[in-house]
């Protein structure tokens, strides 16, 4: 887009009124819907720098007095510690793995005449909604013999059959025009998906990354059921340890030791959300680098 | 499309088959992963020798083998995952020449991963079992050995004097069809009731000087404490009760709307009751008459530790029932190095000129002479038991109840297995045993090995000595007064089956009289749902096991 | 276009009949494909001898194939559960009201992000609008109760300011479903629309230009470019949100269903098997119930494809 044609869209939207009337309850609605959404995290963050003065139970947004002793107890926890570790190579394995597997799997599924294409895509559907459950997956885990190793968390879910289709589909629908002219080039399907379909799906892989980056960051089940040793364990079975400590959902097992256990007071457990959260969060402007209009311009299937 | 479905059909069949046949095989070769593999083999030999000595001594095949280190694998309570080479576990396998293997399970998903674990065929030595329920189960699904009480007897005689003197016959708890499976917890906070905490300064503000004791002066100050002022800041804005205070105006009554109690010989069910009526009848009065707080729906707790009575610390309500007694101790004294009380800690906080007018009265008397408000079962509904496999290999399980009379042999044993090294991890200080930094932090004792890694049964007099504090504060508040006492302590056969209907209709029907969205003569249309519902059936099963019992 | 299709149609049909010697033709594609069968074998074909536990008794010491069998039972069981319609239905008419306003909320949100013109506004708004996702319900909960409670919370404040009686959000049986929609909108809505964000960013500018050329206004531009531009990812969406219509957030529900006078219209499959306790403790009853949801999930996953494909040729298969 040109400069002046910018200038000249902008003029033009400030001579129409309606126009002006809808992109102020816009920006009025964006601002108000956001501090609701930041509304949890002040919440959090006054709680995790109050020294213990508020609690869950409050509403409170600004603490009385700020002090940091939470963040240090929560970052000289060694749990913690080896959790986010572990977390993080997770996360940076899984990361690239998966995103790896997707595409291998999504990109013959997008060609038409890949052979047997609705067979295979049924065969990966399928197992969305029939699975055999909790015991034959460890029975396979514990053959494989990737008990308390990192593969146990990643190779499960190696090609999740959601993110795959939502990559498929939106192969599916580029343009067929780019790969058939560099067919025409002598290019064979490794370099065309890695030369030009990639490059043009820069924001629909930046995305299933994003969702990737999340999922792994924030799964505790697995690594619950199959990482035995605590050193190996990752942060979110770390984190709900501390949160959940002392509530409702950990009520039965308390019973009869409760009288001797200390309970995390509110500030630590908020200060271990906040440690927890807030790395993955910065992922996310990162991605929207490549959420930039016009990036595939003719590309898309008109 | 239909030619290719068809096809797609018989591809997947194919490819079904082919994995399951795969699979199959497979889990031909699944074996129980036996921790004590190891062992296996030497004991085929002692057993033939065995044989001989079972005549002269019946004990003798359950003597272990002299010198022999034996795996055992262990479950128990964790505050925190236990360190793999932890001081205390290494400090219990010199002691006992034994190797420890402590399952770390995380307590929030406990039930689905030992679950796992046993259905791949994992059983560890000594099992934890957590709920009456599951204590069936694992016998129905044939988990447990048999621990014979005269062999507990002859093994472990201390753990067996305490718990039948502490707790006469609580080893029954334990007891299917007259065997024993496994040794029930038992605590002595469980000799104390909830708490009955009234603000001190209220009841003054409102001119009453005498703790009330009776359900009519109890009403009094309820209403008192609504349109009196009693916290004097000019405006309308308190209660009397919340959700647990209510259950002090069921104890009047003489039940509690979720407990089995004894009534003529019989086991009934509390909620049922004609009694309870005449207290919903008050209730939904007291209600309608602004005394509740209509935030009793949702509870006191409103997040966090959940212990926490945030509508008293707060003083919307003068009146609570919540937490356990523990919960509400003050300091007592300079020395006092216990763990002060998690609602007391709250109101240091905000109002600590509170915490010195709260007084800790008795559950009032109702119209007949009856008071109470709920207080722990006798035992807790935790126990320990032992794999089935060590029924094949007595050697390890007397050496498993050698262990176990260790854990509580003596004072020194049982305080050790709890919070580790004296002088390292705690020290007397004026004839307590107080926690050292960090340890006074449950998790780090965890991560060590310690509590509550290693604990069995707390003998009353050991806890004593442990806690003197707080059971000070209890004795001397009579927190050991007026308790009501869930008396079923088994889970029914079909309890699975109608319980949470049960529930549902009840607590629905409780809040709505309340509230006034039902009139009190529903009741009598609940009683006879629940009686149609299944609550028969569990009435008649309570009572066959309350039979058993006093066989 | 018609007429090439039939004539495609015809082609498939002669080349299905020996369709193999592609696999070598593509054998690049091929190559590619291999790891994520072997994968989809492995770790979920082999396991699915699994799901017959549905129709087990489960015994710990015989394994799967060694429990017996016991037909229908758990489901008998399941259905015999005398709430279970009340809960059943709960669980559908929540799940509807969560597609209809549910669903369009983010693709309303990614719209109206795109008509903001102020770069740096546009992406703190993004940003900040995701953050709720990463706030679990056991935290969020609470802070419901609270901000909710008719004594203390905000909202009744309010209410109360403007002389009306506070409502009970949590306790009203009229009020709590619309409680649990609009949560979980305001908790999903900025994490759902960054995969609409993302497709916006494929939509040529150029029909933009030429619109604007033609005159159209914005809200034209909105309906006639940027929908359309939508339409592929929105459809796979809502054939996945269908197929998900069974499945009830039970995190949520579980912390915020803490009024029995709300269990009449709140009371959700997973947290009635989640009070029954036997979703922990019994496999067979847990596996039945999964597999019970997961028949009607597949079921309408399969229609609502058969639909979008006869109406935009978008579909799963």
């Amino acid at each position: 887009m040109s400069k002046d044609m910018k200038i000249k869209r902008k003029n033009k939207i400030k001579h129409s009124i309606p126009s002006l009337i809808f992109d102020s309850m816009n920006y009025l609605f964006m601002i108000i819907f956001c501090v609701t959404c930041l509304y949890p995290f002040l919440f959090l963050v006054s709680m995790s720098l109050s020294a213990g003065t508020s609690n869950f139970a409050s509403l409170r947004l600004i603490p009385e007095v700020i002090d940091f002793s939470a963040y240090r107890r929560v970052l000289s926890n060694e749990f913690m510690v080896s959790g986010f570790i572990n977390t993080v190579i997770r996360v940076g394995i899984a990361v690239p793995l998966v995103m790896l597997a997707i595409v291998f799997t999504a990109y013959p599924l997008s060609k038409k005449y890949f052979p047997h294409r609705g067979f295979w895509t049924g065969f990966i559907v399928f197992t969305m909604f029939f699975s055999g459950g909790l015991i034959p997956s460890y029975l396979v885990i514990r053959g494989l013999g990737l008990l308390d190793s990192i593969w146990a968390l990643i190779l499960p879910g190696l090609i999740p059959a959601y993110n795959m289709i939502i990559v498929r589909n939106y192969f599916m629908s580029l343009s067929p025009d780019l790969e058939e002219s560099a067919r025409i080039d002598g290019a064979n399907d490794f370099t065309i998906l890695i030369r030009i379909i990639l490059p043009i799906s820069a924001p629909i892989i930046a995305t299933v990354s994003l969702w990737t980056a999340v999922g792994h960051w924030n799964a505790w089940f697995d690594s619950m059921i199959y990482i035995q040793k605590a050193s190996k364990q990752v942060l979110q079975v770390v984190l709900r340890r501390i949160v959940l400590e002392g509530t409702q959902e950990m009520m039965d097992l308390n019973t009869g030791m409760d009288d001797m256990a200390s309970i995390s007071p509110d500030n630590i457990k908020a200060a271990t959300i906040m440690v927890a959260t807030i790395p993955i969060l910065l992922v996310y402007p990162f991605v929207q680098k490549y959420f930039v209009k016009g990036i595939m311009v003719g590309s898309l299937k008109g | 499309m239909f030619k290719s479905c068809k096809k797609w059909l018989s591809m997947t069949l194919i490819i079904c088959l082919l994995v399951t046949t795969l699979a199959g095989c497979k889990s031909n070769k699944e074996k129980p992963v036996d921790s004590g593999e190891k062992a296996n083999t030497e004991t085929s030999e002692k057993k033939e020798e065995n044989k001989e000595t079972d005549k002269k001594d019946p004990f003798a095949k359950y003597q272990p083998i002299e010198g022999k280190t034996y795996d055992i694998a262990w479950t128990s309570g964790q505050l925190a995952p236990t360190d793999e080479n932890a001081e205390m576990t290494q400090y219990w396998n010199e002691k006992w020449n034994v190797n420890l293997d402590i399952w770390n399970i995380d307590s929030g998903q406990w039930h689905e991963i030992i679950n796992l674990r046993f259905a791949t065929g994992e059983i560890p030595d000594k099992v934890r079992i957590i709920g009456f329920p599951t204590l069936k189960k694992y016998y129905d699904q044939d988990l447990l050995a048999e621990i014979p009480e005269d062999l507990l007897q002859h093994m472990a005689p201390t753990l067996y004097k305490y718990h039948t003197t502490d707790v006469p016959g609580a080893l029954s708890y334990g007891k299917i069809d007259g065997k024993l499976y496994a040794i029930p917890h038992y605590s002595i906070s469980a000799n104390y009731r909830r708490p009955v905490v009234w603000r001190g300064d209220w009841l003054e503000n409102v001119g009453i000087t005498k703790t009330p004791e009776t359900l009519d002066e109890f009403e009094e100050a309820m209403y008192k404490f609504v349109k009196e002022d009693p916290d004097k800041n000019g405006k309308n804005d308190t209660y009397g009760l919340s959700t647990t205070g209510l259950n002090a105006v069921y104890g009047a009554y003489g039940f509690l709307p979720y407990n089995w109690k004894t009534r003529d010989g019989k086991l009934v069910y509390g909620g049922v009751q004609p009694e309870m009526k005449q207290a919903l009848e008050k209730l939904s009065k007291w209600y309608k008459d602004g005394v509740i707080d209509p935030e009793f729906i949702t509870g006191e707790n409103k997040g966090g530790y959940s212990h926490i009575s945030h509508s008293f610390v707060t003083g919307q309500v003068g009146y609570t029932s919540h937490g356990f007694y523990y919960h509400w101790r003050p300091q007592m004294g300079e020395d006092d190095k216990d763990v002060i009380g998690h609602n007391i800690q709250e109101l240091l906080k905000t109002t600590p000129e509170v915490v010195d007018s709260l007084i800790f009265g008795l559950p009032p008397v109702g119209p007949e002479g009856k008071r109470g408000v709920p207080q722990e079962t006798i035992v807790s509904g935790i126990f320990d038991g032992l794999g089935k496999h060590l029924e094949e290999e007595p050697d390890k399980l007397g050496k498993l109840l050698l262990i176990f009379e260790d854990l509580v042999a003596n004072f020194d044993n049982f305080i050790t297995a709890r919070q580790g090294m004296e002088g390292k991890h705690w020290e007397w200080q004026n004839n307590m045993p107080v926690r050292l930094d960090p340890y006074t932090d449950g998790k780090e004792l965890s991560k060590i090995g310690a509590m509550p890694v290693m604990t069995l049964i707390s003998p009353y007099d050991y806890e004593s000595k442990l806690l003197p504090l707080r059971i000070k504060f209890a004795n001397d508040n009579q927190f050991d007064v007026g308790g009501i006492r869930e008396e079923l302590l088994a889970p029914l056969e079909s309890q699975g089956k109608y319980k949470t209907e049960l529930d549902k209709i009840q607590e629905e029907t409780y809040v709505s009289i309340i509230i006034g969205d039902k009139p009190i003569d529903y009741f009598d249309t609940f009683v006879e749902e629940w009686y149609k519902s299944g609550g028969e059936q569990l009435e008649k099963e309570a009572n066959e096991w309350y039979q058993s019992l006093s066989k | 276009m018609k007429v090439n299709a039939a004539k495609n149609l015809a082609q498939t049909k002669k080349r299905r009949e020996n369709q193999f010697h592609l696999y070598w033709k593509h054998k690049y594609l091929t190559l590619m494909f291999i790891p994520a069968i072997i994968y989809f074998l492995v770790f979920k074909y082999a396991p699915i001898y699994g799901i017959q536990i549905a129709f087990k008794s489960y015994r710990f010491k015989d394994g799967i194939f060694g429990s017996p069998w016991i037909g229908l039972e758990n489901f008998r069981h399941l259905f015999g559960v005398k709430s279970f319609w009340q809960v059943f239905g709960n669980t559908l008419i929540i799940s509807m009201y969560n597609l209809i306003f549910g669903f369009p909320a983010p693709i309303i949100l990614a719209l109206l992000l795109n008509e903001i013109t102020h770069q740096r506004f546009k992406k703190t708004v993004q940003t900040i609008s995701y953050l709720p996702h990463f706030v679990s319900w056991v935290v969020l909960g609470g802070l419901f109760v609270q901000f909710l409670s008719p004594s203390l919370g905000p909202i009744n404040a309010i209410l109360k300011a403007l002389g009306r009686d506070p409502i009970f959000f949590l306790a009203d049986p009229k009020w709590f479903r619309t409680v649990l929609v609009l949560t979980s909108i305001w908790k999903g809505v900025g994490w759902r629309s960054i995969i609409y964000l993302a497709s916006l960013s494929g939509i040529n500018p150029e029909l933009y230009e030429a619109a604007e050329v033609d005159g159209a206004n914005r809200f034209k531009k909105m309906l006639h470019i940027t929908l359309p531009g939508l339409t592929p990812v929105i459809t796979i969406m809502l054939i996945f949100a269908v197929g998900g219509l069974i499945h009830d957030n039970f995190d949520q529900i579980y912390n915020l269903l803490i009024s029995p006078t709300v269990y009449q219209v709140g009371d959700v499959l997973s947290t009635y098997t989640y009070r029954m306790g036997l979703v922990k403790m019994e496999y067979s009853f847990a596996t039945a119930v999964g597999l019970f949801t997961n028949i009607i999930s597949f079921i309408l996953i399969l229609m609502t494809n058969t639909i979008t494909k006869r109406i935009n040729e978008y579909g799963i298969w």
